[in-house]
């Protein structure tokens, strides 16, 4: 009996397409703050969909706590884990108080459905998300940050032990980026599993407990930031046009900065 | 539980639909007296007002609830503001089975159960479609569009060799019309769709968070594949049924929910009860027109709906494009 998601030689492949996911053994148990990295392609939408059963045509084990998840009912499963898309503004337009009240789906059934705590729930997670404000606005008025606020809001108000993100920080602003990965670590705090596909590795290393390395459908290394965010690595990953310094502010933390014709930028 | 605003809609879209149901008795090509009915129950007037003007009042009402409810909620699945049960050929090979069943079978199959098998056949076909082309809209409604184009030649087909009666009556109901006398096919068409409309209203929550992101809906653990061959189902019941008493009514499924969507918003429980509603009453007033514009004859309803749906659908595009 595992405390959270165990994964077991997972083989993946999508039909017509050259490409082959593999991950051997990886654990991610509650009140962890997981980072998944790597450059485009390398498989973390892949490794979100795998994780949230989206994606069911594969070999090898995910359980969580104990349980195989393609044996776990759809509706039951959504208690337990959450997967916010990459991109999802695309549909009707609805107002922010309905898309954080649709996180709320999975709890609620037609017998016995309290309108008043369920109410509470929306608004207690547009608080923490920041964005009650928008309460009462249109989705599509809402600019690019303000719409991941209410699209995470969405996620806590869903209640689940895990929370799978994949790039909540995307065209996001320098400090709007932080402000999500600080968002999501306080949910972290009490007590919940988060798991983020992110691009930022800076960000990433600082705020997240494990980081997991993906290069091409495998995992090259796995383990605390400290571990992973390594010259050897990350070179690997991403091709020989980065450098990692050290933070001058923060002591055992790197910054992984780009460069282009052998100059930091 | 809907806010104050979206039951105060529905209320207003019920009471355009009753309403239109209540006034529409007293126009035709006939004049019938309002005394005459009370007083004389043996009267001409009684007899046309019971046996045509209600059954076919009713029919309208139906028809167009049913229709509308449709389009509501296939454009919601499909993600396409096109899709509609005309537009992807559902009423299409549903008219091609029932002309086939008339024409060739000279009815040894039921007409309504011949309709019923094309409408399933096409649904099937449509969902078929949007799997192999993984979810792609755009060209499911093509393979929609095409399935529509092969029946209406297929149609065409089947009328060269029909004798010149069946031709008479197949082209007057392939125009669409609510031309009904009594009320013994109604009966079934009222199940069909009060069915299929509370079907689609008990997977209004389904599509509310279908429509917002699909991936969405799968980690609230919605399996859309699920909710979409329930919706296709109910769509196919609905316009066999419409098809099979009115003919291939166009134009409704499509503007009427946008209608809804402009006043109310995507909430699809308002949707879908309003897009019924006014779907309804927006069929028995084009019946209206259909029955006193060349008075004493009569226009099929299918060109009054085009007709009329078509540039207050234009219009509505244009305004929608500009808010945005």
């Amino acid at each position: 009996m595992n405390k959270g998601f165990l994964i077991k030689n997972l083989e993946f492949d999508y039909k017509n397409h050259d490409f082959f996911f593999m991950a051997k053994e990886i654990l991610i148990e509650k009140n962890m703050f997981v980072s998944i990295i790597g450059p485009n392609g390398s498989g973390k939408s892949t490794f979100l969909k795998l994780l949230s059963c989206h994606e069911k045509k594969y070999s090898g084990e995910i359980s969580l706590y104990g349980k195989n998840i393609k044996k776990i009912n759809s509706k039951d499963f959504a208690k337990f884990c959450a997967l916010l898309p990459q991109e999802c503004d695309k549909g009707e337009n609805y107002k922010v108080f309905d898309i954080v009240m649709m996180g709320r789906y999975p709890h609620q059934n037609r017998n016995n459905y309290n309108f008043k705590t369920e109410k509470e729930i929306v608004i207690n997670s547009l608080k923490q998300a920041k964005a009650l404000d928008f309460l009462n606005r249109y989705f599509s008025s809402l600019s690019g940050g303000e719409k991941k606020r209410v699209l995470i809001a969405s996620v806590i108000a869903q209640d689940t032990d895990f929370l799978l993100l994949d790039e909540p920080s995307s065209s996001l602003d320098i400090s709007g980026q932080a402000e999500i990965f600080s968002l999501l670590k306080k949910i972290k705090n009490k007590g919940k599993g988060v798991v983020v596909a992110t691009h930022n590795i800076n960000l990433a290393s600082f705020f997240s407990d494990y980081i997991i390395l993906f290069e091409k459908g495998k995992i090259l290394k796995q383990g605390t930031p400290f571990e992973v965010i390594n010259e050897k690595y990350l070179k690997k990953a991403y091709g020989e046009n980065i450098s990692i310094i050290k933070n001058p502010e923060i002591e055992n933390m790197k910054i992984v900065l780009p460069r282009i014709n052998g100059e930091i930028i | 539980m809907l806010p104050l605003k979206n039951k105060v809609h529905i209320l207003i879209y019920f009471f355009v639909f009753v309403l239109t149901g209540i006034i529409s008795p007293f126009f035709g090509s006939s004049d019938i007296s309002f005394s005459n009915i009370i007083t004389d129950p043996e009267s001409a007037d009684y007899l046309i007002l019971i046996y045509q003007r209600i059954p076919r009042i009713i029919t309208g009402l139906l028809c167009g609830a049913g229709l509308g409810c449709c389009g509501a909620c296939l454009q919601v699945i499909l993600k396409n503001p096109l899709a509609e049960p005309y537009v992807l050929g559902i009423s299409g090979i549903s008219s091609l089975f029932l002309s086939f069943s008339i024409i060739v079978l000279n009815g040894f199959i039921p007409s309504g159960i011949a309709s019923l098998a094309g409408a399933l056949l096409a649904v099937f076909i449509i969902d078929f479609s949007f799997r192999a082309f993984k979810s792609d809209s755009d060209s499911t409604i093509l393979a929609g569009v095409s399935l529509n184009i092969l029946s209406a030649s297929l149609i065409m087909f089947l009328k060269y060799f029909a004798s010149p009666n069946k031709l008479v009556a197949v082209e007057r109901w392939f125009m669409g019309n609510l031309d009904v006398i009594g009320y013994d096919n109604l009966i079934w068409l009222f199940v069909i769709c009060i069915s299929g409309i509370l079907l689609i209203f008990f997977k209004s929550e389904e599509l509310n968070i279908m429509g917002f992101d699909i991936n969405l809906a799968v980690s609230r653990g919605i399996n859309p594949a699920k909710v979409r061959r329930i919706i296709y189902f109910a769509s196919g019941l609905i316009t066999a049924g419409v098809v099979w008493i009115a003919g291939p009514v166009g134009f409704v499924g499509l503007i009427i929910p946008h209608i809804v969507k402009g006043i109310s918003g995507s909430e699809m429980k308002t949707v879908i009860f309003g897009s019924s509603f006014l779907g309804g009453g927006f069929l028995c007033i084009c019946d209206i027109f259909s029955r006193v514009l060349i008075a004493p004859a009569e226009l099929p309803v299918g060109i009054i709906t085009s007709i009329s749906g078509a540039p207050v659908f234009l219009y509505i595009l244009f305004k929608m494009k500009k808010k945005k």
